[in-house]
């Protein structure tokens, strides 16, 4: 732009305005035509800046939708062309790429004869550190359920990282695909989302009025006892999630915009992972090594014991629960 | 070494899980389809990290009646890992999905390949 | 009981093979889905039951939801072009 001189200023200025006021009919494609070998005028720069007419850029456009609805067909023959073609590079990349996962099979494959045999009990991953989880991780922990001791309490920072790459992604998705702000008028609301009132079918509405509660106890069942039976903050999460994209799927968002939505999940996540960095930096700074804590451990085997893997799974359940929400809602609700 | 193989039937399935889903995201031009592969190879790794904490005949990592024998249960370690890896796994599968969908929007296309050429078709030059 | 895992295992393997072959993407996905579903037993039998309990509820549950609401709003892309082609390209 800045070659330019003032008269082509004033053409790219004049051809701007005339985009803004006409722009939900061109694509932004071919706002800045290419540039035309002109057979004369080389020396001046504000030639080389063409503005178009509109009926070009309409034939422009009728083109492109013509090439938009033959595409597939003509891309079929052209591939179908190049599949016949015995030297054509696309079936030489076939080629290449199959030798090479069948070598990369046979490398992994002298890797797997050579390990020690699948089920022994010598084999070199069952070492000091997994007996110490094993035989102190009672004591130390309070879980009964070794594994959740073992990422809640030894490994609690990498199950940090973890909930913090759920809330990336979830940030991310939001950051593609969160639509521009709706009237929230509710007849609008209803004409372009199908799914505000729910769905009419009766018996999945009485069947899922019956099972929704059991599907979040359930979940919720899953989360507080993470560290007595199997299953966690993950896992319950996802079926709490789970229970809640179904009772929008039948209820609708009317209904389900009443305890829950995207803006209450995003607050929901930030919170819960505030908690358990609060928590988990409580522990360090007391005890040694983020082990010691002064908690109360409590009996082992019921539910008010493990310290603070019980805080730490219920901030991973909110995490992971809304993370399925607002990731559901936000693949539903998105439209071009 | 070759009976090995035989005994090593978990890891051998891993192997073969793996290279399916290598030749998935090397070979299909679909883009749903490549992430399915990756989804493959994820879980090929981590079938593959969950059998080796495997022994035979011991019990699940949850301590019962209170006995803190480590000769009484398998490895707790790779299902700490693997439980990690199967969250990360959801997140990214449900980043490249939302760029799929920005993807057809932009193209109208799943094809990897075909973008290419559709845009030399409509005249435009990258460069 | 090992007869059973190595049949799981073949199954394991005919289902990925199979969504490497098959045309339409939402079989694709629900194949993906089975093959899911048998992971999650194959990991109780290794007596891991969190992976078990985790991978029902993420991977065969959240993972196919992603990929058929992706499908659904690539198709109702697809319309609003005015493109009527049944092959999921």
């Amino acid at each position: 732009m800045s070659g330019l001189s003032e008269e082509g200023k004033k053409d790219v200025k004049k051809f701007t305005d005339w985009v803004n006021a006409n722009s939900e009919e061109i694509p932004p494609e071919i706002v800045y035509p290419p540039k035309h070998d002109d057979h004369h005028g080389h020396g001046h720069e504000h030639k080389e800046i063409v503005i178009p007419h509109e009926e070009t850029l309409r034939e422009k456009m009728a083109k492109r939708e013509h090439i938009d609805e033959n595409f597939q067909e003509e891309w079929q023959n052209v591939m179908q062309k190049a599949n016949d073609d015995p030297s054509s590079p696309e079936r030489w990349y076939r080629l290449a790429s199959s030798i090479g996962g069948a070598l990369i099979v046979l490398v992994l494959l002298i890797t797997v004869a050579n390990l020690p045999r699948f089920g022994s009990p010598d084999a070199p991953a069952m070492n000091e550190v997994a007996r110490r989880y094993l035989e102190s991780g009672l004591q130390e922990t309070g879980a009964v359920n070794s594994v959740a001791g073992m990422i809640l309490d030894y490994r609690a920072f990498d199950t940090l990282g973890e909930s913090v790459v759920l809330f990336t992604a979830t940030v991310t998705v939001i950051f593609l695909l969160q639509q521009k702000e709706r009237n929230h008028n509710k007849e609008d609301i209803e004409a372009v989302d199908g799914n505000y009132k729910g769905i009419r079918s009766l018996p999945a509405k009485v069947i899922v009025a019956i099972t929704f509660p059991f599907i979040i106890l359930y979940g919720i069942y899953i989360v507080l006892n993470g560290h007595l039976s199997p299953g966690g903050g993950f896992s319950g999460g996802a079926i709490i999630g789970a229970g809640l994209v179904l009772n929008h799927l039948v209820f609708g968002q009317e209904f389900s915009e009443k305890f829950i939505n995207v803006n209450k999940c995003k607050k929901l996540m930030a919170g819960g992972l505030f908690v358990y960095i609060a928590l988990k930096t409580y522990s360090i700074l007391t005890g040694a090594n983020g082990i010691n804590s002064h908690i109360p451990l409590g009996k082992a085997g019921s539910i008010f014991s493990g310290g603070l893997i019980f805080p730490l799974n219920i901030c991973v359940g909110v995490v992971v629960a809304c993370t399925v929400f607002s990731l559901y809602s936000l693949f539903t609700d998105w439209s071009s | 070494m070759m009976l090995n193989l035989f005994h090593n039937y978990y890891e051998v399935a891993a192997v073969i899980l793996f290279s399916i889903g290598l030749l998935t995201v090397l070979l299909q031009r679909n883009l749903i389809k490549k992430i399915i592969g990756l989804n493959i190879m994820d879980t090929s790794v981590f079938l593959f990290l969950a059998a080796k904490g495997y022994i035979a005949g011991r019990m699940s990592p949850i301590i019962k009646d209170g006995m803190t024998d480590a000769s009484k249960y398998i490895n707790p370690i790779p299902s700490g890992l693997v439980l990690t890896g199967i969250v990360v796994a959801v997140s990214v599968t449900a980043f490249s999905l939302s760029l799929t969908l920005r993807w057809y929007q932009q193209y109208k296309t799943l094809d990897l390949d075909g973008v290419v050429l559709k845009n030399v078709w409509r005249g435009e030059k990258y460069e | 009981m090992t007869t059973v895992e190595i049949l799981l295992l073949l199954f394991l393997i005919a289902c990925a093979i199979s969504v490497f072959f098959i045309k339409n993407l939402l079989n694709a996905v629900i194949v993906f889905m089975s093959y899911s579903t048998i992971m999650a037993v194959l990991w109780l039998s290794i007596e891991s039951p969190d992976l078990a309990i985790t991978e029902a509820a993420v991977g065969c549950g959240v993972t196919t939801l992603l990929f058929i609401l992706t499908l659904k709003k690539i198709n109702a892309l697809k319309e609003e072009g005015g493109e009527e082609d049944e092959r999921t390209f």
